[in-house]
C-alpha cells in the first residue's frame, strides 16, 4: 500500500466523520516530498468523493526550519534531515495519543509546542480558517476574524495540511485520525528512505575512504641517499583526520608534513585536504619554502576555516637531511628522537595548533641525524589505544620499543610498533587514527675504511682521517683518540678481524665510529686521569679527555663513537 | 721512529711516531742508556705523535730510575706531545726540561 492509497483513505475517513458532522468539504494539502515514495509520482489532482475534494500542491513552506548547527559536509546535512524526519514522526505518534477533552485551540496549542520541541524550531504555525476565506484569500479578498482553517504541519518541514474549521472535538478526533494513519504510512516511507539514505551514506563514505587514500598514496616515499622512510597511516573510520605527505625539496632532502585534525570522520578528512593543500602550495610558491616559513603562511591561512568549524589541527613540518632536521611543529606532541645508541627524547613542539593562533613564532627545532638515528613522527591515536580492559598504549611503551640500540630499517621499525600496538588492543578497536612515520639516517655516502688489527697498521690511520677532517687542531684530536681505541682493541679487546672505521660530520663537528669484533668492552663509561703516575689507565682518559661524547652499543660487533666538536673557534 | 742512543751520557733521542707499535723498541733503548742511580735524559724534540702506550713506557722507565734513587728528565717535549703530558698530568711527575 502506498502512501497515497493510504493518505486517500485516511481522508475518506475524515471525510465520512465530517459529513457526519454536517460539513461541506476537506480541504487537504499535501506536499510532495521526493523522500515519500508513491507520493512523488503524484500530479496534483482532484478527487470527489462523499463531497470531499483532495488537492495535492506543491511545496507550501508553512514551516521553516532553523538549521540547528552548520555543518561542512553535505552528508551530514542529509543525516540531519533524517533525525528532522524522525523528531516529527515521534510529534505524531504524540498527537495521536493526546489527552481527551482539550479544545480545538488547545489541541494547536500543544501540537505547536511539541513541535517546536520536538524539532527544535521557533517558526511553526497553525491556522485556523473556514473554508470561505480560502476563496477570499485565493481571490485576494482580506481576512476575516471568523477565518477559521487548521494548518497542519504533517510530513516535512515543507509540507502543511489544511483543514476547515469543524467542531472542537470533530477537530481533535480528525487530527487524531489523520496523524495516526500518516504515522504508519510516513514512517514506512521513512524506514525504506532511512535505509536507502544509509547506503547511500555508507557508499560516500566508501568513496571518501577512497579518495583519502589515493591523497596519502599519492606521493611515494622518496629515496634520499642517506636517509631511509617509512609511513602508514590507518584511520579509526572509514576516513580519517590524519594526515602525513612528504613534498620535495631539493635532491637531498624532503619536506614531511604530518598532522592530526581534531575529530574524525568525514569533517575531519575534509579539513586534511584542505590542511595538506594549503600547506602543498606554500611549499611550492614560497621563494624560500623553510618550515618556519611554511607553517607561519599556512596557519594564517587555516586559522578563519578552522576557527569557522570550532576545529583546529597539530601539524609538523619538518625538512629532513641525511645529517639533520629542521621543524616547525604546531602542537603535535609526538616527534620522538631515538638518536643511535641512546635514550628517545621528545622534540618539542614550536607553536600552538593550527587554527588557535593565527601567528606563529617563527621557532624551528633542530635535531642532528647522525646514522642509526631515528625520528618517529606518530598520532595520538597510537599511544591512545587502549587495551580490551581499558588501560593506554603510551609514550612510555612507544618509547621503549626504540630504546635498545638496534638499528634496523624504517619499514621494520614501523612494523614492530604497529604489531605492539595491534598487541597491546588485542582485538579492541581501533580508538583513533593511528599515523606513524619513521626517518632513520643511515651511512650511506659516509667514508668507511678498514685497518688490519695490528699495531703498525693505525699508522694508516692519519692518511685516512685527514682528508674528512679539514680543520688541524680537531684532525689531531680525532687521530689520537681514535689510535687510542684501536690500540685498546688490539692489545685488550683480542680484536683478530679488521677494525671498521666511518667519518662524518659538517662546519663544527666531527664523528667518529670505531667497529670491530672482540671481547665486550665499553669505553664510555666516565674514568678519572691517577693522581700518581702508572703505568697504565692513560688511554680511556685521554680518549675522554680529547672527545666531547663517547657512545657506545654493544651488539653483533663493539660499536664505539666519539663526537668532537671543533674547539678552535670560540664558544 | 728513529732512535738514538747515547749510553755515555744516558740520553736518548726519539724521533718519528712514539705509539704502541714503536713502544717496545723505545723500551729496550731505554734500558740501554739507563744505569742504576743515573739521571736519563729523554730528548722529544722530534716526538711528532705520542699515544697512551708512549707515556705508559716513559712512566715505566721513570719508576725504574727512581727506584735506584736516580731520575728521568724529558727534553724539549713538541707541542703534540706537552699537550699530552699536561692532559694526563704527567707534566707534573716529569722533570721537563725546556
Amino acid at each position: 500500500m502506498n502512501a497515497q492509497s493510504t493518505l486517500t483513505r485516511v481522508v475518506e475517513r475524515a471525510g465520512q466523520r465530517l459529513v457526519e458532522a454536517g460539513a461541506t468539504f476537506l480541504h487537504l494539502k499535501a506536499v510532495d516530498e521526493e523522500w515519500i515514495h508513491g507520493v512523488r509520482s503524484a500530479e496534483p489532482q482532484q478527487i470527489d468523493s462523499a463531497g470531499i475534494v483532495i488537492e495535492w500542491l506543491g511545496p507550501l513552506r508553512r514551516v521553516a526550519v532553523e538549521s540547528e548547527i552548520e555543518t561542512i559536509a553535505a552528508v551530514a546535512d542529509g543525516m540531519r534531515r533524517i533525525d528532522f524526519q524522525r523528531s516529527l514522526l515521534e510529534r505524531l505518534a504524540d498527537i495521536t495519543s493526546m489527552p481527551a477533552g482539550l479544545t480545538s485551540s488547545e489541541a494547536i496549542q500543544a501540537i505547536t509546542d511539541r513541535a517546536r520541541k520536538a524539532m527544535a524550531v521557533s517558526r511553526i504555525s497553525l491556522e485556523i480558517r473556514t473554508a470561505e476565506a480560502i476563496h477570499r484569500a485565493e481571490s485576494g479578498a482580506p481576512k476575516s476574524e471568523a477565518e477559521r482553517l487548521v494548518t497542519i504541519p504533517t510530513l516535512t518541514a515543507h509540507s502543511t495540511m489544511t483543514i476547515p474549521a469543524l467542531l472542537d472535538e470533530d477537530l481533535i478526533d480528525l487530527i487524531q485520525l489523520v496523524a495516526a494513519h500518516l504515522a504508519t504510512a510516513i514512517e514506512n516511507a521513512l524506514a525504506h528512505e532511512q535505509s536507502l539514505h544509509q547506503a547511500r551514506i555508507e557508499e560516500e563514505y566508501e568513496i571518501a575512504s577512497r579518495v583519502q587514500q589515493a591523497v596519502l598514496t599519492r606521493r611515494p616515499v622518496p629515496s634520499i641517499e642517506g636517509l631511509d622512510l617509512d609511513a602508514t597511516s590507518r584511520p579509526a573510520r572509514i576516513v580519517g583526520g590524519d594526515f602525513y605527505e612528504f613534498l620535495p625539496a631539493g635532491p637531498d632532502a624532503t619536506l614531511v608534513v604530518v598532522g592530526d585534525v581534531s575529530g574524525k570522520g568525514l569533517p575531519a578528512a575534509i579539513l586534511t585536504s584542505l590542511t595538506l593543500s594549503t600547506i602543498s602550495a606554500k611549499v611550492e610558491f614560497l621563494p624560500t619554502p623553510t618550515p618556519e616559513l611554511i607553517m607561519a603562511r599556512a596557519a594564517e591561512d587555516l586559522y578563519q576555516p578552522f576557527t569557522d568549524v570550532g576545529m583546529f589541527t597539530t601539524a609538523v613540518v619538518a625538512r629532513i637531511e641525511p645529517r639533520r632536521m629542521v621543524t616547525a611543529n604546531a602542537g603535535h606532541g609526538l616527534v620522538i628522537h631515538r638518536p643511535w645508541g641512546r635514550p628517545p627524547r621528545l622534540v618539542t613542539p614550536t607553536d600552538a595548533p593550527i587554527g588557535v593562533l593565527q601567528l606563529t613564532s617563527g621557532d624551528t627545532t633542530e635535531v642532528v641525524l647522525d646514522p642509526g638515528d631515528l625520528v618517529l613522527v606518530a598520532s595520538d591515536g597510537i599511544t591512545d589505544q587502549r587495551s580490551p580492559v581499558g588501560d593506554l598504549f603510551g609514550l612510555e611503551r612507544l618509547k621503549g620499543l626504540i630504546d635498545d640500540g638496534d638499528d634496523k630499517e624504517a619499514s621494520a621499525w614501523v612494523d614492530r610498533i604497529l604489531a605492539a600496538v595491534d598487541a597491546h588492543a588485542d582485538g579492541r578497536e581501533q580508538d583513533d587514527d593511528q599515523t606513524l612515520l619513521a626517518i632513520r639516517a643511515t651511512a650511506e655516502g659516509i667514508l668507511r675504511f678498514e685497518l688490519p688489527p695490528d699495531l703498525e697498521a693505525l699508522r694508516a690511520l692519519p692518511g685516512h682521517l685527514a682528508p674528512a677532517i679539514p680543520e688541524a687542531t680537531t684532525r689531531s684530536r680525532v687521530e689520537l683518540a681514535v689510535h687510542e681505541l684501536c690500540v685498546n682493541a688490539i692489545t685488550h679487546g683480542e680484536c683478530r678481524s679488521p677494525i671498521a672505521i666511518m667519518v662524518w660530520g659538517d662546519a663544527g663537528r666531527t664523528v667518529v665510529e670505531v667497529a670491530y669484533d672482540g671481547i665486550t668492552f665499553d669505553p664510555s663509561a666516565p674514568v678519572k686521569v691517577p693522581d700518581e703516575p702508572t703505568v697504565h689507565g692513560y688511554g680511556l682518559g685521554i680518549i675522554h679527555h680529547l672527545s666531547d661524547e663517547v657512545v657506545y652499543v654493544r651488539r653483533r660487533l663493539n660499536q664505539t663513537r666519539l663526537f668532537f666538536r671543533d674547539r678552535s673557534s670560540p664558544e | 721512529m728513529h732512535l738514538l742512543e747515547r749510553p755515555e751520557l744516558n740520553q736518548l733521542h726519539l724521533n718519528g711516531r712514539f705509539d704502541a707499535f714503536a713502544a717496545p723498541a723505545v723500551s729496550e733503548a731505554l734500558t740501554r742508556v739507563a744505569a742504576p742511580g743515573a739521571t736519563v735524559v729523554v730528548d722529544l724534540s722530534a716526538v711528532e705523535f705520542i699515544d697512551s702506550t708512549g707515556l705508559a713506557t716513559l712512566v715505566q722507565a721513570l719508576k725504574l730510575q727512581q727506584a735506584s734513587k736516580g731520575d728521568l728528565i724529558l727534553r724539549s717535549p713538541t707541542d703534540a706531545v706537552r699537550v699530552i703530558l699536561e692532559l694526563t698530568r704527567l707534566d707534573r711527575a716529569f722533570a721537563i726540561e725546556p
